[in-house]
């Protein structure tokens, strides 16, 4: 039996700014770029680790900590990550190979270069014991992501999937490569749930008919962008996943 | 109740020997294949001790960097099974830590040198592990390919994940590929995190002190019914079940009580529909470091009391990372079908916080169920059931 | 001693990058890890590098250190002790 799935709740972070169910904030004149997002745009407490993420698991943790606020219900092992990382641990991957030849390797950077450490902090802070899935490099991460966190809950593996997307490489190592076709610095979190936890809460579904069209990393973030919109006004709407390819598309009902 | 997966094909490279064959017999045999590193410099006061892929391997995918390499054979032997792929949809599962890292290494040196070079687009592409996925898609004709890494449980994820993927009808057959190769990254970034053990590892003994690094490629072909006709394969093994889940307790250090763990095994175990005790044979992860090895049994402990055999094959192989839950998958395989437990080179003294012992002998005995696992930093973890085709 | 100290504690708010904690929050002699600054076994490999590198001071294993690294003072008194004197 095909479960009903419901969104409750969503965080976005673009050069336009920070945006969720609940909040819209610009940057401030200090900030040109999200690299220089502060825990106090997103999180209300002191949190002495936030400083020590590195650019990719810092964005994944804001998006998450938007997605995610408000929602009590969730957490322990029915709740899982699904992450899609189109660049997967380059920008950190390259300071820490900085640190290994000027003699002193970065222990923090080491393990920070797993992509799978993105998710550490989130799953570590909220207790999401549950399946996760990582989605690295690639065309198509962000689809086989977000098909992932649908799957998951209909196969009864998990009641709750935090579905994450990050684009990030630091401005430091942008002048390092050539910049063009890079995606600007973003996240992207929806949390996904087989209850509606709230009157809020949108119901949608998912409909891929044909993997072999879904495109390319550019395509990917677009989709993202306009599932955002679709978010925020949370009316009912067909969101493709490229305009070429209309029959794959997420659609909130 | 879903389709049976059956495992088609097995490839695998490693310090053991170039193909399964040779592997398995060192496995077997219970070789040390731990070496100190000379390949290249690493700027360690203390030369470390590794596993490695001892066979020239550079012709014989020319234009590949090594981690493709060695994916490259694995597949191959895995894929030898396939001899009539007409009609059948094959899936491609790329298992990597640090895929082409070894050029951007070399990227990374020569910037040192000239600040004011561009870094070409091409290298940085193979900078990303989907490269060896898409690689191997375009090798094998497949129709779809996907690239995990969950650190050193990528490669069991990967056969779990190819089950899926044949169970829902999105592939007849799916082969799943685990690579990593030895890189300046990886052995200083272990270093830094003082994990490695400079007497080389000693699994469950009582003065291990971290693990030994090792490369290689495991290759696993899983099929459903309908292929194994085509191609007129007799598989000897299934995989019936896969478990997977978070500690969400540290990014490197394992939950102390081995509560993850211990869900992922029950998860394996109940969707083979299997008791506990029918377990003959636990291949562990036990990589040697003190944490690691003490957390496996007590969660193992939690699930079957009195402890099937276990044993670790981390001293022959090393530490294959993003291979490791695969290419041992492999060998696991070969001792369900030939029923044999193998020895656990590098034991020697019990530790009485562990209170148990790993096989410390080449045996023999009937195997039906085989349990595999594998643990990733950040607490990700897989363990798969392979069960024998009655 | 007591300038080591401070310099001590802006050297791990700016190496380990710790936000919202200023050197008026970290008190000389509470534990440093697993302590209220959220400091892990991975910031102790951290603070071994700063040590070699700002300080010249090595630690000779991983469970010596766990001693060296009861506090920020017991830090500062482990630098005292060994520094290499130029």
């Amino acid at each position: 039996m095909t479960k009903s799935i419901y969104c409750s709740g969503f965080g976005a972070i673009y050069s336009e700014g920070i945006f969720s169910k609940l909040t819209e904030k610009h940057w401030d004149d200090t900030q040109n770029d999200p690299e220089s997002i502060r825990r106090d745009q997103v999180i209300d407490s002191p949190m002495p680790t936030f400083g020590k993420l590195n650019l990719p698991d810092k964005l994944a943790y804001c998006v998450s900590a938007l997605a995610l606020a408000g929602n009590q219900d969730c957490g322990g092992d029915r709740s899982g990550i699904c992450i899609a990382v189109p660049y997967g641990s380059l920008t950190t991957d390259m300071f820490f190979m900085e640190s290994v030849l000027c003699g002193l390797p970065g222990p923090a950077y080491f393990s920070a270069t797993l992509p799978s450490s993105t998710i550490a902090d989130i799953a570590i802070n909220n207790k999401f014991k549950g399946p996760d899935r990582i989605f690295s490099g690639g065309d198509t991460p962000v689809s086989d992501s977000i098909q992932a966190s649908f799957n998951l809950i209909q196969a009864d593996k998990a009641d709750t999937v935090l579905f994450l997307s990050v684009w990030a490489i630091d401005l430091k190592n942008r002048t390092r490569l050539s910049d063009a076709g890079l995606v600007p610095n973003s996240a992207f979190g929806a949390l996904f749930s087989s209850r509606q936890s709230s009157v809020s809460s949108l119901k949608c579904s998912l409909d891929i008919r044909n993997n072999a069209s879904l495109s390319d990393t550019r395509s990917e973030y677009d989709f993202c962008i306009r599932l955002t919109d679709a978010l925020r006004k949370g009316n009912r709407a067909v969101i493709p996943f490229s305009h070429d390819t209309p029959e794959n598309y997420f659609e909130i009902t | 109740m879903a389709m049976p997966v059956y495992i088609a094909g097995i490839g695998a490279i490693s310090a053991g020997g170039p193909d399964v064959p040779c592997g398995f017999d060192s496995v077997c045999q219970g070789i040390d294949n731990i070496r100190p590193f000379t390949r290249f410099a690493t700027g360690l006061n203390v030369t470390p001790l590794c596993a490695v892929v001892n066979s020239d391997i550079e012709s014989i995918f020319p234009g590949t960097f090594r981690s493709l390499t060695l994916a490259l054979i694995a597949a191959e032997e895995a894929m030898s099974a396939l001899t009539d792929k007409t009609g059948i949809r094959l899936g491609i599962i790329g298992a990597t830590t640090v895929g082409g890292i070894s050029v951007t290494e070399r990227i990374y040196e020569q910037f040192k040198k000239d600040p004011s070079a561009l870094i070409d687009s091409k290298d940085l592409a193979i900078h990303e592990p989907s490269v060896i996925s898409a690689e191997l898609c375009r090798h094998f004709g497949g129709c779809g390919f996907h690239t995990i890494s969950t650190a050193c449980s990528t490669g069991l994820h990967a056969v779990g994940i190819a089950k899926r993927l044949i169970e829902n009808g999105t592939y007849d057959a799916c082969l799943a590929v685990g690579t990593d190769a030895l890189s300046l990254l990886t052995i200083r970034g272990f270093a830094s995190l003082t994990l490695l053990d400079s007497n080389g590892c000693r699994p469950f003994d009582k003065r291990r002190a971290g693990i030994s690094l090792g490369e290689g490629a495991g290759a696993m072909l899983l099929a459903n019914d309908k292929v194994l006709r085509q191609c007129n394969i007799k598989a000897s093994a299934k995989v019936s079940g896969w478990g997977a889940s978070s500690d969400a307790f540290h990014m490197t250090a394992p939950h102390p009580e081995g509560d993850g763990a211990a869900r992922a095994m029950n998860y394996a175990i109940t969707e083979a529909d299997i008791r506990p005790q029918a377990i003959d044979l636990v291949v562990t992860h036990g990589t040697a470091t003190p944490d690691n090895d003490k957390t496996e049994i007590r969660a193992l402990r939690s699930l079957v009391p009195q402890l099937p055999p276990f044993c670790s094959m981390k001293r022959t192989l090393g530490h294959t990372l993003a291979a490791s839950g695969i290419l041992e998958a492999v060998f696991t395989v070969k001792l369900l079908e030939k029923n044999l437990i193998p020895p656990t080179p590098g034991f020697e003294q019990i530790d009485e916080e562990i209170g148990a012992a790993p096989s410390s002998e080449l045996s023999s005995r009937p195997l039906h169920h085989v349990l595999k696992n594998s643990f990733g930093f950040g607490g990700n973890n897989a363990s798969v059931l392979f069960s024998k085709v009655e | 001693m007591e300038k080591l100290i401070e310099e001590l504690k802006d050297k791990l708010i700016t190496s380990l990058k710790l936000s919202d904690v200023t050197p008026a929050d970290i008190d000389p002699d509470a534990p440093l890890i697993g302590g209220g600054l959220g400091l892990d076994s991975i910031d102790t490999l951290e603070i071994l590098v700063i040590l070699q590198k700002d300080y010249g001071v090595t630690v000779p294993d991983v469970n010596a250190g766990k001693k060296v690294f009861g506090s920020v003072r017991t830090l500062a008194q482990y630098i005292t002790d060994n520094k290499v004197s130029e």
